[in-house]
């Protein structure tokens, strides 16, 4: 399976409060998304890898540290690879609508990273209100 | 609702009501056109007005996600766009959405049935909060057709289609007195939602006992599977008991919804249209929410009846108008003052406005009780011996 690093995600209880850190300490662009406790995160133009990523609260996972992100080719065929090696996974498959499908595993010593399966069509089933 | 010879003279009718739903929160983006970027959804908004839609039912769908947003800042911060994008436009939120705290502090404050009051809370505030006055099965789709759901995920997929039939609205007097209370104290106004005649009496219930007082707006919502179906007798039997100072909009889904449309706009009713609950024409081919509105706006100038622009939709809806008392509000509404020492409508009782627990009902669950007097009936039972000196 072809997989490279493509982006990241760090945490915190309250986010926006970790982006002047982050600024002043790389650098870094850090900007909010409109509507959503999201803050994007340009590392630089010119960074060759993990350029970009993410700021915001902490996954349902539960996570300390970064999360590095590993694109793939099938994000259903990377979790159950994982699991049949041994290693958990954290998040089942879960659209980001209109982006791609993700899901989060951890290894067998418990490291833990996001598998990212771009796709345009990815969305979430509806659920009964 | 009371019809004279001349009632059903487009001319001695008020303009038409255009609501739009073109949030469609149970479809996926191959189902139906249904917006996701902030830009999309505050564009239909744009769109639905700029094609005669004065009212609009607000669902908010997180971008982030896709799903229907649980986010209360997400709903404020769709408002306040909403509010600059379409500022005449009259916001209806629909009342389904309980919100889920995401902050230690919320987390302490929004208990149980708070994640729904919080409704009431919304800033910018909307003009309307839909309100269920009654615990119902909404089972959506024991009324579609094979045809109705033909390209969307719910074709050939038995175990989403029983995932929607099994919803419903809880919607308990724990929930409604609460939430009508807090709604009033913040003059946001309720829309109700009455899905048959006898939750039309529990609103007129309410009405006589106080519990609201401000104008009557409401739909009578025809889906089917536990609320109004379709048959038109029904529907004229229903209308017939709405109070005459009452604004009423029919809502049902699918194709069905035309002829009701067509129905509500002869007898001076008002309209509701969009994906939320229909995704087709007269023809079977697919329309979109705008295309829906444009329809519902040929078939009123075909019959001669104005449609409303903003201003006269909310003078007709009574916008932002509260009223002083029970009696005022009974004669602005149209129905009879309640009698002196009369029944009142409604057996007042305290309530924090929180979920209570579900009784489970048997076939004979009054013997049931009776068989084995609860404590409180027996403590009452003594104390009355012993006042009569008996014990």
């Amino acid at each position: 399976m072809a997989a490279h690093l493509t982006n990241f995600e760090i945490y915190g209880g309250e986010p926006g409060q970790l982006v002047e850190f982050y600024a002043a300490l790389f650098g870094w662009r850090i900007e909010k998304t409109p509507g959503i406790d999201y803050w994007r995160i340009e590392v630089g133009a010119d960074a060759p890898a993990l350029a970009t990523g993410g700021l915001t609260h902490p996954p349902g996972f539960g996570s300390h540290g970064w999360l590095p992100f590993v694109q793939v080719s099938s994000c259903a065929d990377a979790l159950a690879t994982a699991e049949r090696l041994g290693g958990t996974v954290l998040k089942e498959r879960t659209a980001v609508p209109r982006v791609a499908w993700h899901g989060v595993i951890a290894d067998p010593a418990g490291n833990r990273f996001l598998v990212w399966e771009p796709d345009p069509t990815a969305f979430p089933p509806p659920e009964p209100d | 609702m009371y019809y004279t010879d001349d009632s059903i003279l487009p001319e001695n009718q008020a303009p038409l009501i255009i609501t739009a739903a073109p949030y469609g929160p149970q479809w996926l983006p191959g189902d139906a056109d249904i917006p996701l970027t902030w830009d999309e959804q505050v564009q239909v908004a744009v769109d639905c007005y700029n094609a005669g839609a004065t009212m609009l039912h607000v669902h908010v769908r997180d971008p982030a996600t896709g799903q229907g947003s649980i986010n209360f800042d997400q709903y404020n911060y769709m408002l306040d766009r909403l509010r600059t994008a379409v500022p005449k436009m009259i916001l209806q939120v629909g009342g389904s959405i309980s919100f889920a705290p995401h902050t230690a502090d919320a987390k302490a404050k929004w208990l149980n049935y708070d994640t729904r009051h919080m409704l009431a809370e919304l800033e910018p505030k909307p003009d309307f909060v839909t309100v269920a006055t009654g615990t119902t099965q909404w089972d959506v789709v024991s009324m579609f057709t094979p045809d109705d759901i033909k390209g969307t995920h719910l074709d050939n997929n038995p175990a989403v289609q029983a995932a929607w039939a099994g919803m419903f609205v809880d919607a308990g007097p724990a929930f409604y007195l609460e939430h009508l209370k807090r709604l009033s104290a913040n003059k946001i106004q309720p829309y109700f939602v009455p899905a048959h005649i006898h939750q039309l009496e529990i609103i007129e219930r309410l009405i006589r006992a106080g519990v609201y007082k401000g104008p009557l707006n409401l739909a009578m919502a025809g889906y089917g599977g536990g609320t109004l179906g379709r048959n038109p007798f029904h529907w004229m039997d229903f209308l017939r008991q709405v109070p005459q100072g009452a604004v009423t909009t029919f809502w049902s889904s699918m194709r069905g919804l035309i002829s009701l449309s067509a129905m509500a706009i002869v007898l001076g009713q008002h309209v509701r249209v969009g994906n939320e609950d229909n995704l087709w024409g007269p023809d079977k081919k697919r329309r979109s929410s705008i295309q829906q509105i444009e329809g519902a706006v040929r078939l009123c100038e075909e019959f001669g009846r104005k449609v409303a622009n903003a201003d006269e939709a909310r003078e007709i809806l009574k916008v932002g108008v509260w009223y002083d008392s029970i009696e005022e509000t009974l004669a602005k509404i149209g129905l009879p003052p309640n009698r002196r020492d009369g029944e009142q409508g409604f057996l007042l009782w305290e309530t924090d406005g929180r979920k209570t627990v579900a009784k489970v009902a048997g076939d004979s669950h009054p013997m049931a009780y009776c068989m084995v007097p609860p404590q409180a009936a027996k403590l009452a039972l003594e104390a009355h011996k012993a006042a009569k000196g008996l014990a």
